[in-house]
């Protein structure tokens, strides 16, 4: 599994990870997050490359992003 | 036409403001944040820019504490009733429109009326007299839509801070032509106008919130997330945003906000105060004519009358005779009347410039009440 995800509290909060994330060179897309995740209700994820998982973590926790489950490995299929 | 009636909503609007609308709503016209296809997360990201632009002319830390809002009416209720409580106190000046004068009384809380001085402006000492022991709120309007007065935020804001109140600006004819810090000047909630000085379309506003502020709901509904729950979301700005979004008018919005960032707010201004100057030094000996406000410096705004006519029929005839559109009557700031003496006589007639008026419309617009007046001479 080459992708890790984030899932963040908003639509909001994971746009602004995506873009904080893409400042530094992390590619990043958001996702709306399977059922199989396991955490209830509509949520939005920010979809990224395993290597950047750590990093893509570290400046989320420093932004004061709320998260809301982390998979650093993630499915390829989402 | 010549429109000079800005203060109500600046028109007309950059060409890159009607180009940005129409390109979202044929383009990625789908619900914002509603779903995981294409469309609706390039409708989210749109939404999510025009928030970095608003922080950005703001200086507002976290985009997340803007809440976008159909005008600055709905971001002053929500603030208002969200915040105050019956057994609360607040103040409020004599320059604030209905929409805060009318959510202050639905509210049942006391509150007291910070008058101006004689030259029309609200000071520092008399908001700081109207404070009282339960004083939770202070909403001040930064700038009058009836005549030119701007509140010192910095000073009022110390006061604020001082007496443990939370402050409100009315921000709606002072956005994208004053400067408003709300890291710098201490603001706790800012209401503001997308469709006026920064030149999005009708239907935008806003209401940035900031994180020490205990503000409850005003409606609840979908937001696009922790849809299991059956109660509002804490996280902003979810928590008040119930309800689709108007994804074009809100990124058309961020198109006007570049606008007035590229052309700079402190040039936008210039040019403003520079047309309503020219106007009032033209104005200002027409005999029967009264300007109101004269020794203020201040927003675009300039309120007259001419003696014995009634206000509207001055406007109609402006209109008629000469094509110029202005607001004529109390624009809905009654408080802002009896401060001028012109609560018993129907109101004003009020001229409000925007960036896209000109010299030569002022020279008509000083020409027309010339002859106006010159036939009324009591």
């Amino acid at each position: 599994m080459e992708n890790s995800i984030i899932v963040y509290k908003s639509i909001t909060v994971a746009n602004r990870a995506k873009r904080l994330l893409e400042k530094v060179g992390i590619e990043a897309s958001i996702i709306q997050l399977a059922a199989k995740f396991n955490i209830k209700g509509c949520n939005y994820a920010v979809k990224i490359k395993r290597r950047d998982f750590k990093q893509a973590m570290e400046i989320s926790e420093k932004m004061g992003l709320k998260i809301r489950g982390a998979f650093e490995n993630g499915s390829d299929e989402v | 036409m010549i429109y000079l009636d800005n203060a109500a909503t600046t028109f007309k609007k950059p060409e890159r403001v009607y180009k940005k609308f129409m390109s979202i709503w044929r383009e990625m016209g789908a619900n914002a944040g509603r779903g995981g296809h294409r469309l609706s997360l390039k409708a989210a990201e749109q939404i999510f820019i025009a928030r970095e632009k608003i922080s950005e002319i703001f200086s507002i830390k976290n985009p997340e504490n803007i809440v976008f809002t159909p005008n600055t009416t709905t971001a002053l209720n929500m603030a208002i009733k969200g915040v105050l409580k019956p057994y609360d106190h607040a103040v409020i000046t004599t320059i604030e429109h209905n929409s805060v004068l009318r959510p202050i009384v639905k509210t049942g809380c006391e509150y007291t009326v910070a008058e101006a001085d004689l030259k029309g402006e609200i000071t520092e000492e008399s908001i700081k007299r109207a404070i009282k022991k339960n004083t939770k709120l202070i909403v001040v309007n930064h700038a009058s839509n009836v005549c030119k007065s701007v509140c010192d935020l910095e000073k009022i804001s110390a006061a604020a801070k001082k007496h443990g109140c939370l402050l409100l600006v009315d921000a709606a004819q002072s956005a994208g032509v004053l400067d408003i810090n709300v890291l710098k000047n201490n603001i706790d909630l800012l209401a503001f106008a997308g469709h006026k000085s920064l030149l999005g379309p009708m239907g935008t506003g806003g209401l940035y919130i900031s994180e020490n502020v205990g503000c409850d709901t005003l409606i609840e509904g979908g937001s696009g997330g922790d849809s299991l729950s059956l109660t509002q979301p804490d996280n902003m700005p979810e928590r008040f945003t119930a309800g689709t979004q108007n994804t074009p008018a809100i990124a058309a919005l961020a198109e006007g906000v570049n606008f007035v960032l590229s052309h700079g707010i402190k040039n936008i201004f210039m040019h403003e105060n520079l047309l309503l100057k020219s106007f009032e030094e033209k104005i200002k000996n027409i005999k029967n004519t009264v300007v109101y406000t004269k020794d203020l410096e201040g927003v675009n705004v300039l309120s007259i009358n001419i003696k014995g006519r009634d206000c509207v029929e001055v406007g109609e005839e402006l209109e008629k005779s000469f094509n110029i559109a202005v607001r004529c009557g109390y624009h809905c700031a009654p408080l802002c009347h009896r401060m001028l003496g012109t609560y018993d006589m129907g109101g004003t007639v009020r001229f409000s410039f925007g960036f896209f008026n000109n010299l030569k419309q002022v020279d008509r617009a000083a020409y027309a009440i010339m002859k106006i007046a010159e036939k009324y001479v009591i």
